[in-house]
């Protein structure tokens, strides 16, 4: 296990651990979605929580000298010498999960013996030890030369002795510890275990632990399978599992609620998933014990138990490493899926009979091998063929979900030629890059040099969407301030043109033709060689639009689809636009009705291909004539339960029938309070898609940005009550209106508004009465305000430059209001925040390589220049965003990289002072805001309704398939 | 053949067994006769990384264990049983004389204790273990002829094991447990020592604990 994925799974459990024990299975199944891994380990850790409750309570030295003392006191039985009945010990022979095992000798019978003293926790219990009584007698009843016997119970004083009989000679593992074993002598061994196993499972016993540990060979070269159905009378009955507080004596760690007692690395599948187990389990485990005599290595053996039971659940065993003759057996022996299993013992033997064949007499697997070496050049044909045509005539889907700890940000893509999946993701550096997942691979790796222009919007990472070359090679998306293209397979990013906002989809032509959106402009036209980008269409303010993206090339190759999206519902759809057609004379009749924006997927055997769009979370299909530019045919649903965020839809097409999508991708937060030591104090508000928040001055209100229920692209800011809890919508003729912030007297608040290409900052009353005033209006550089000064002279605002990256400035708001810059450097600086004495700005600066807190000092005479002259103070340690002053100035508090809400204090007196940084709690992941009340006291934060990393892809290929129903 | 688990040990740790109501320590009946001074002498160099200094510290230890194991077992424990952090902090109490620990902090201190109970102790397991398995029961006993059962003593020694294993994938949450478990910390202390919160101190042991205890219950290696 990597220590990405056990954070992943202690901030699961952790999280877990704070719902009622009743709503953790539901948590946790919406949490990990399709990560059946993930879960099955946060579960597995959760059914040992309440186990664990005593454990380890007693200190080490406590443990020790009561060891010291009641050793004294009991004295040993284990002395050689001792008498138990008619048996005495002899020595020591080994111990097990079910106890110590002693050489012993039978005085009456005149024999040596075994015996197994059972653990004092399971003789205690009366009940158990009642049905151990009748079952034992089963077993007892076993007689075949090739399992070990049970002579009997021996109970004395307080000891219960299993009487075994004594098998001389290694056992298997001892046989596995020297290397492989040759074949011909691994199938001798094979068939006498095959025969003790058949006869057992007849009896209707089963082994349950069987390993080589529990095989032993005679020096006369007899096979001993031992302790035969031990594990399963041992076992707790199931009732009792269900709450170990019922137990009158032990909860019993060793065999918890669906997890049988046996060794990690020979359980089955079926049994380390704790579902129920039957002879099979028998099969496998022979199966994985042939593996290892025939290799001499361990098959599933790993330093952990999670990950024995995750190499149990996930690992296919090296073929190669087997013989040909028994690859059949082994092959049936060792199927995940019981169903597929081999069912019976009798047929196991029947392969192994086969096996002993020599190799030239027998046929009939030869014929299989051809036909699995067919089967494995076939795939290979069929991936190089991919290219041209799906080779498939039914649909076949099947899920991709993100592992490794990473954080999937919301753009995917797949390539043109359907054989890779690109999509944005923050790793456990906090960083957010893109990922390529082949799709024949099981392998995701980052694509080194990516470093995709973040939008911050919401969370931790909105990487905006990107696209691909025709040819699959490169990607195109945007890094800073500029357009780049990356090649897959390696090497440095490569600078396209410039970009003045964000790039929100854009397409790439056969004849090296990029164009883009820029949310700020239109779309925008570049050679794929780099160059100027020059405007392809123009956003019209008359129609009320407010962008035009996500652009995608027609066959031609001079048409293209796209969005535009207008406050006006009417206005709002997919467009198709020409290479040859001025920026105001694009064509602007629209081509059908959406709020997200298309795609297009040629078709193969006609002219006729597929404009695919998002409807009410429905994808959905319509044929389109790419000669006459217009819609042909009916519009069939082909996926539900597609997400979107703004005007991207989560579906991706390759140009041969792959197709790619995913659903809605936490990005409904529940508001949600929290104190100091991360507890829940209330919910707030109903879930929505926030983007923003801030808690007015007073404490009293909360606003938010958020689209609208109507799930329209428009964003609107609205006031919640937080004693009342309602919510009244502040901004109505808004486009865009996000980003808010509270005037310093709390009587109005300010937001970013995006109209016509155009980002402004604007002030609007918090009661709702008058307009909104323009506080700032340019075109240039996307910008948001961060915090009002307490005196309400400045406030401070972050701007992204092409040139300088995001940059802090201080707009005065009385007198010339004249913006100056306060810091602008060519690093990134954000969020700048007012302490409340108005002579510091805490703010995030990546000026170190990676995002962290400082503050500068701040007067309105320093406004006028980079800033750079003031002292700075470093505040975080480890990264950090969210930089919020408490009320009185003394405390800052931050979000340190891991997600940790940190505190740090603060004093100004008689010089500027930080304290070390204080970890308060952990935030959900991908929480969005957080944001304080002014007594430093509560916390403000947008949890995640359903969680990204849990949220799979979903491939579906030769989808068409599904057309022509 | 690797460390197997018995479920003796894991019902002791399980704490069925010591839980009894408070009681007050009788200070007086805690004398020993080690001497302080020499012990936070010791300790002091070893914190420095002077192993010779634990060669030292070990019997001082083991005397003092084996002093309260008499005391137990006469009866003369302060309380009717032992109580679980009394006793460790007791224990340091004795051994190390606090006021004279010149470390940078208290967090130092608090830290290098553990480490050194967790080593004397696990290795007192291993050792009585592994003398145990060599056959003559007969010959086994050490200066005092005590005999820790090799079940339960193998246990101490799986327990070091497997948080060995805990430390490679999360070094803090081990430390948590080395600092609670070996070193009787609370969960204030151990927050002091890590720099962390309570909270997450409280969260890291009882994950921990979870994942130990698994670990601990399946042989996750052939027996």
């Amino acid at each position: 296990m990597t220590p990405e994925h056990w954070e992943q799974v202690a901030r699961l459990h952790r999280a877990a651990l704070r719902h009622e024990e009743s709503r953790r299975t539901a948590f946790l199944h919406d949490a990990c979605g399709g990560d059946e891994d993930l879960r099955y380990e946060v579960e597995s850790l959760l059914a040992y929580e309440g186990k664990a409750e005593n454990f380890m309570e007693v200190p080490a030295l406590e443990v020790v000298v009561k060891q010291l003392a009641e050793s004294q006191g009991l004295g040993m039985i284990q002395r050689s010498g001792t008498k138990l009945g008619p048996y005495e010990i002899l020595a020591p022979l080994g111990s097990g999960g079910m106890g110590e095992v002693y050489r012993a000798r039978d005085s009456k019978l005149n024999r040596d013996v075994a015996l197994k003293i059972l653990p004092a926790m399971f003789t205690d219990d009366a009940e158990r030890m009642a049905r151990f009584r009748r079952e034992a007698q089963v077993l007892a009843s076993l007689n075949h030369p090739h399992i070990g016997s049970i002579y009997g119970l021996e109970e004395s004083n307080s000891l219960r002795v299993l009487v075994l009989e004594l098998v001389e000679g290694p056992t298997l593992a001892d046989r596995i510890t020297g290397g492989a074993v040759p074949l011909e002598e691994v199938l001798a061994i094979a068939r006498q275990i095959a025969d003790a196993v058949a006869y057992a499972h007849e009896k209707g016993v089963t082994h349950r632990d069987l390993k080589p540990a529990n095989i032993k060979i005679t020096p006369e070269g007899n096979v001993k399978v031992l302790d035969f159905g031990l594990a399963k009378v041992l076992e707790r009955p199931k009732d009792l599992n269900s709450n170990p507080s019922d137990s009158p004596t032990f909860s019993n760690p060793t065999t918890l609620e669906g997890m049988i007692l046996g060794t990690a690395a020979y359980m089955s599948p079926e049994q380390a998933k704790g579902k129920p187990v039957d002879k099979r389990a028998d099969i496998w485990a022979f199966g994985v014990v042939l593996y290892e005599l025939l290799t001499g290595v361990h098959l599933f053996h790993r330093e952990t138990m999670s990950d024995t039971l995750a190499a149990v659940l996930k690992e296919e065993p090296d073929w190669n490493r087997i013989p040909v003759k028994v690859l059949p057996l082994l092959r049936h022996c060792l199927e995940k899926d019981p169903k597929q299993r081999l069912r019976d013992i009798g047929d196991m033997r029947l392969l192994l009979e086969t096996a002993s064949v020599p190799v030239e007499t027998y046929r009939p697997w030869l014929a299989w091998g051809a036909v699995a070496l067919f089967l494995v050049a076939f795939a290979a044909l069929s991936v190089v063929h991919f290219r041209e045509r799906p080779l498939v005539s039914a649909p076949v889907q099947f899920q991709i979900s993100p592992s490794g700890g990473l954080l999937p940000g919301l753009a995917f893509a797949v390539s043109p030629d359907g054989r890779h999946l690109a999509f944005a993701a923050t790793g456990s550096d906090g960083v957010a890059r893109l990922w390529m997942r082949d799709l024949e691979s099981l392998e995701i790796r980052p694509l080194p040099n990516s470093y995709p222009a973040s939008l911050r919007l919401t969370g931790t990472n909105v990487v905006p969407p990107f696209f691909w070359s025709p040819d699959s090679r490169f990607i195109g998306i945007q890094s800073g301030g500029k357009l780049t293209k990356i090649e897959i397979s390696g090497g440095p990013a490569q600078t396209l043109c410039d970009v003045q906002g964000t790039v929100v989809g854009g397409s790439w032509n056969r004849d090296g033709v990029i164009i883009f959106a820029d949310n700020t402009r239109g779309l925008m036209q570049v050679s794929a060689a780099g160059g100027i980008a020059s405007p392809l269409t123009i956003i019209n303010p008359s129609r009320k639009e407010i962008v035009h993206v996500l652009p995608s090339f027609l066959p031609d190759g001079r048409h293209f689809l796209y969005l535009r999206a207008s406050s006006i519902p009417e206005n709002t759809g997919v467009y198709v636009g020409s290479l040859n057609a001025k920026p105001e004379q694009q064509d602007s009749r629209r081509l059908l009705a959406t709020t997200l924006g298309p795609g297009y997927m040629p078709s193969s055997d006609s002219d006729s291909g597929q404009v695919l769009f998002l409807r009410q979370g429905t994808l959905m299909a319509q044929p389109f004539d790419a000669r006459r530019l217009a819609l042909s045919g009916e519009v069939v649903s082909v996926a539900e339960k597609v997400g979107s965020f703004l005007d991207y839809g989560f579906f991706s097409a390759s140009s041969n029938g792959v197709l790619v999508y995913r659903s809605g991708v936490g990005l409904d937060y529940q508001l949600t309070w929290f104190d100091r030591q991360g507890r829940v104090l209330a919910k707030m508000a109903e879930p929505g898609r926030y983007n923003s928040l801030a808690i007015s001055p007073d404490g009293k209100q909360v606003a938010v940005s958020r689209t609208n229920p109507e799930n329209t692209p428009n964003w609107d800011v609205w006031l919640l009550d937080v004693a009342r809890n309602t919510s009244t919508r502040l901004t109505y003729e808004q486009v865009r209106a996000t980003f808010p912030i509270w005037s310093a007297d709390g009587s109005s608040v300010i937001f970013n508004s995006i109209r016509g290409g155009e980002v402004s900052l604007s002030l609007k009353l918090a009661s709702g009465a008058g307009d909104e005033q323009l506080l700032l209006k340019s075109a240039a550089g996307y910008k948001y305000a961060t915090s009002s000064s307490r005196d309400g002279r400045f406030l401070s605002y972050t701007v992204v430059n092409p040139e300088t990256k995001t940059d802090l400035w201080v707009l005065p708001m009385q007198g010339d209001r004249k913006p100056t810059p306060f810091l602008r450097t060519e690093f990134n600086e954000r969020s700048g925040q007012f302490s409340p004495d108005g002579h510091w700005i805490a703010y995030i600066s990546d000026e170190s390589g990676s995002d962290e807190i400082y503050v500068r000092e701040f007067s309105s005479g320093s406004a006028q220049g980079s800033g750079a002259a003031a002292g700075k103070w470093l505040i975080s340690k480890g990264g950090g965003s969210y930089p919020r002053w408490r009320g009185d100035g003394k405390e800052l508090f931050y979000v340190a990289s891991g997600g940790t809400l940190t505190s740090v204090d603060i004093s100004a007196e008689p010089v500027f002072q930080a304290g070390a940084p204080r970890p308060l709690f952990q935030l959900p992941p991908d929480f969005i805001g957080s944001e304080v009340t002014p007594d430093g006291r509560r916390f403000l934060i947008g949890v995640p309704v359903a969680q990204s990393a849990s949220v799979p892809f979903t491939v579906l290929l030769n989808w068409q398939a599904t057309l022509k129903k | 053949m690797k460390t197997v688990v018995g479920e003796k040990f894991i019902s002791d740790l399980l704490g069925n067994r010591y839980i009894v109501g408070p009681c007050t320590v009788d200070q007086e009946a805690c004398l020993t006769d080690v001497p302080a001074n020499e012990v936070t002498l010791l300790l002091h160099a070893w914190g420095e990384g002077d192993e010779q200094a634990l060669g030292k510290l070990i019997p001082l230890v083991h005397k003092e264990l084996h002093r309260l194991a008499r005391h137990y077992m006469a009866g003369e424990s302060p309380c009717h049983t032992l109580q679980a952090t009394a006793l460790v902090n007791e224990a340091y109490l004795r051994l190390v004389d606090v006021k004279r620990v010149r470390w940078q902090s208290r967090a130092h201190f608090f830290g290098v204790s553990a480490q050194l109970m967790r080593r004397i102790l696990v290795d007192l397991a291993r050792s009585r273990h592994s003398l145990k398995r060599g056959g003559d029961a007969n010959t086994l006993s050490l200066e005092e002829g005590l005999v820790i059962s090799p079940e339960r003593s193998s246990d101490m020694v799986a327990l070091d094991d497997a948080l060995k294993l805990l430390a490679s994938i999360d070094s803090r949450r081990s430390w948590v447990v080395e600092l609670r478990f070996f070193g009787g910390l609370s969960v204030e202390e151990t927050a002091e020592v890590l720099k962390v919160s309570p909270e997450t101190v409280m969260h890291d042991w009882k994950l921990a604990k979870a994942w130990l205890l698994r670990e601990l219950s399946i042989e996750a290696h052939d027996a």
